[in-house]
């Protein structure tokens, strides 16, 4: 681009350039006519430059601003008012409390009617996690829930395992009055944690016939012995289902055993076992018939002796909450049943549902976080 | 001190907007610019020397660009000369490869004497000397339009988009004679009718008013040298 001077001064020199365009640049002893080439120019654009950098940076000072003020405010909502944990104060009220990150009560609520009671008239938004559970603790003593040396069920719900392991300490180590038993709340309340439910023998399950081995790999083809003769459901003797009585619970019948009477001769009353074929298994839902009695009474705690109802009384007071409901589970118990049903014609060919027996016995249920009442 | 600080900031001030004051501002510095390029240089520079005459013009650019935002003025005119002059330095430095036609030994003549000179000088000059009496001219005719050539230079536009819009009412001037003659006789850029004709904004126009004269004035006969250096750009077509 070829420029030709147009004024000389001191500092600067005025150019044209082939576009017309005026420049200033520096004067390097241009004289003026003078053609050139390569000239100094003047960063023209270093005055908007400058105004355009200084609203940038204003913006950019702004944005930066706003980001602080925002992340600031985030970190202090969430170290502040938001629920990071929970604490569950079980005894005959359950009480959640819920806590930042600073280990500070958010919000107190209760979880059935009793609790209600409690917090009723009680405010612990803000107050130290082991002092409002002192406060709570307090009051249901002073309402007649607990006493001095019962045991309070505690379950905490932390993000941190050192967390956790932080309110554990406290919580064992800062309440004097009572038995702390602490434990992990995995997202469910105590009294949402139903009993497992009781293993059920499946009888369809298990005469379900196995279904003829599938060939592991499509190049392999399985061999023609195999397709000729599917294994048949007799063959492979799937374990049988107990008869209802046989599989009630075990351990309500293991207490009983010792005074119950002893097993009732083999009668056409009796429940009839399950035939190998599975055509005359008991369904899960199929109603079972209790077996009648000889007379035709009613086989319930009416026609019950008294003696074993406060037996019954007694066991139950002894089993587990997920053992009378799986012994309620199976009701109503034919109360002539022996316990192990007496063998017939068909008991032959359900060898393997006495086996099954045992196993079902030895089926153990989880324990229980909520104390029986 | 703080009435010196003062001093030279409305000296800048005033400088800022009259080219004569710039002029006279720089001179009475020249001390300082000589120092500052000496720093540079480590050596006291020459007139001839191409530094100077950049630091000269570092300080030309430090008084446009001031304010009084920026902190002392003088600071601020050390570090845009240093600036400038690290950038010629690496510009030049690209050539270092390359040898100067007009270095030469005490024993041995200059290089460009031994090239033979394909260029007429004496055609050279007398073109110079011809484009001169066009400029002056020109810078008179300015004159009465109230413009100078240091106005026309701020004035002119930067972004190409623009420049296309001056050009297209450049161009439709100098199809229409008239326009020209009006503009001559009354001494006023004919906008309205340069935008309508042109079919161009008129406030783009009126932005560059200053830069319109000047060119609208080579556009007038009597400037032919001038109009020759930027007849590709009135034909048509920008030179890239």
């Amino acid at each position: 681009m070829k420029y030709m001077v147009m004024e000389c001064h001191e500092g600067y020199a005025v150019l044209m350039d082939e576009n017309s365009r005026f420049v200033q640049a520096a004067n390097l002893r241009y004289k003026i006519g003078q053609t050139v080439t390569d000239p100094v120019l003047m960063n023209a654009e270093e005055s908007n430059r400058g105004r355009i950098s200084m609203h940038i940076s204003k913006f950019v000072a702004a944005a930066a601003c706003l980001t602080i003020a925002v992340s600031a405010g985030a970190l202090y909502y969430s170290s502040n008012y938001k629920a990071h944990s929970t604490v569950l104060i079980s005894s005959e009220a359950n009480v959640r409390m819920e806590l930042n990150k600073k280990g500070k009560v958010l919000n107190i609520s209760a979880e059935n009617a009793d609790s209600d009671e409690i917090i009723k008239n009680y405010d612990g938004k803000g107050k130290d996690m082991l002092d409002a559970a002192n406060d709570i603790i307090d009051i249901e003593k002073d309402k007649g829930y607990i006493e001095n040396g019962d045991t309070v069920d505690f379950y905490i719900k932390a993000e941190t395992p050192s967390e956790y392991n932080s309110y554990k300490s406290d919580l064992i180590t800062g309440i004097p009055d009572v038995k702390v038993k602490v434990q992990e709340l995995d997202g469910k309340k105590p009294h949402e944690i139903n009993p497992p439910e009781p293993p059920k023998a499946d009888p369809e399950k298990d005469n379900k016939k196995p279904e003829p081995p599938k060939p592991a790999d499509k190049n392999t083809p399985p061999k023609p012995d195999d397709k000729a003769e599917p294994p048949r459901p007799a063959d492979s003797a799937p374990p049988a289902p107990a008869s209802p009585p046989a599989s009630n619970n075990n351990a309500a019948q293991q207490v009983k055993q010792p005074e119950a009477p002893p097993a009732p001769p083999a009668s056409p009353d009796a429940p009839v076992p399950p035939k190998p074929d599975g055509g005359a298994a008991p369904k899960p839902n199929d109603k079972v018939e209790p077996p009648k009695h000889v007379d035709g009474a009613s086989p319930h705690a009416p026609a019950l002796p008294k003696k074993k109802i406060q037996l019954k009384k007694e066991v139950l007071g002894t089993l587990s909450l997920s053992e009378i409901n799986t012994y309620k589970a199976l009701t109503p118990l034919p109360e002539s049943a022996a316990p192990v049903a007496p063998a017939t014609e068909a008991d032959k060919n359900t060898g393997p549902a006495r086996e099954a027996l045992p196993e079902a016995e030895n089926i153990q249920s989880p324990p229980l976080p909520i104390p029986l009442p | 001190m703080n009435s010196d600080a003062h001093q030279i900031i409305s000296q800048v001030y005033k400088a800022k907007k009259d080219s004569h004051a710039a002029d006279e501002l720089i001179e009475a510095y020249m001390p300082f610019i000589k120092s500052e390029t000496a720093k540079f240089l480590n050596r006291p520079p020459d007139k001839s020397d191409d530094e100077l005459s950049i630091a000269m013009f570092a300080f030309y650019e430090s008084i446009r660009n001031y304010s009084k935002l920026r902190g002392s003025f003088l600071k601020f005119a050390a570090l845009q000369i240093k600036n400038r002059l690290i950038d010629n330095y690496r510009k030049e430095k690209r050539n270092k490869g390359q040898i100067s036609l007009d270095v030469s030994d005490d024993d041995k003549p200059d290089l460009k004497d031994t090239i033979r000179d394909e260029h007429d000088t004496y055609q050279e000059n007398e073109l110079r000397e011809a484009t001169k009496q066009e400029i002056d001219e020109l810078s008179a005719q300015m004159q009465d339009f109230g413009v100078s050539m240091t106005d026309v230079a701020e004035n002119s536009p930067r972004q190409r988009r623009t420049l296309e819009i001056c050009q297209k009412a450049v161009q439709y001037a100098r199809n229409n004679p008239e326009i020209l003659d009006d503009f001559l006789r009354t001494k006023r850029v004919p906008l309205a009718k340069l935008a309508e004709g042109a079919n161009v904004e008129r406030k783009s126009l009126e932005r560059h008013r200053r830069y319109l004269v000047a060119v609208l004035l080579i556009c007038t006969n009597g400037y032919e040298i001038m109009r020759g250096h930027i007849m590709q750009v009135l034909k048509g077509g920008e030179n890239k």
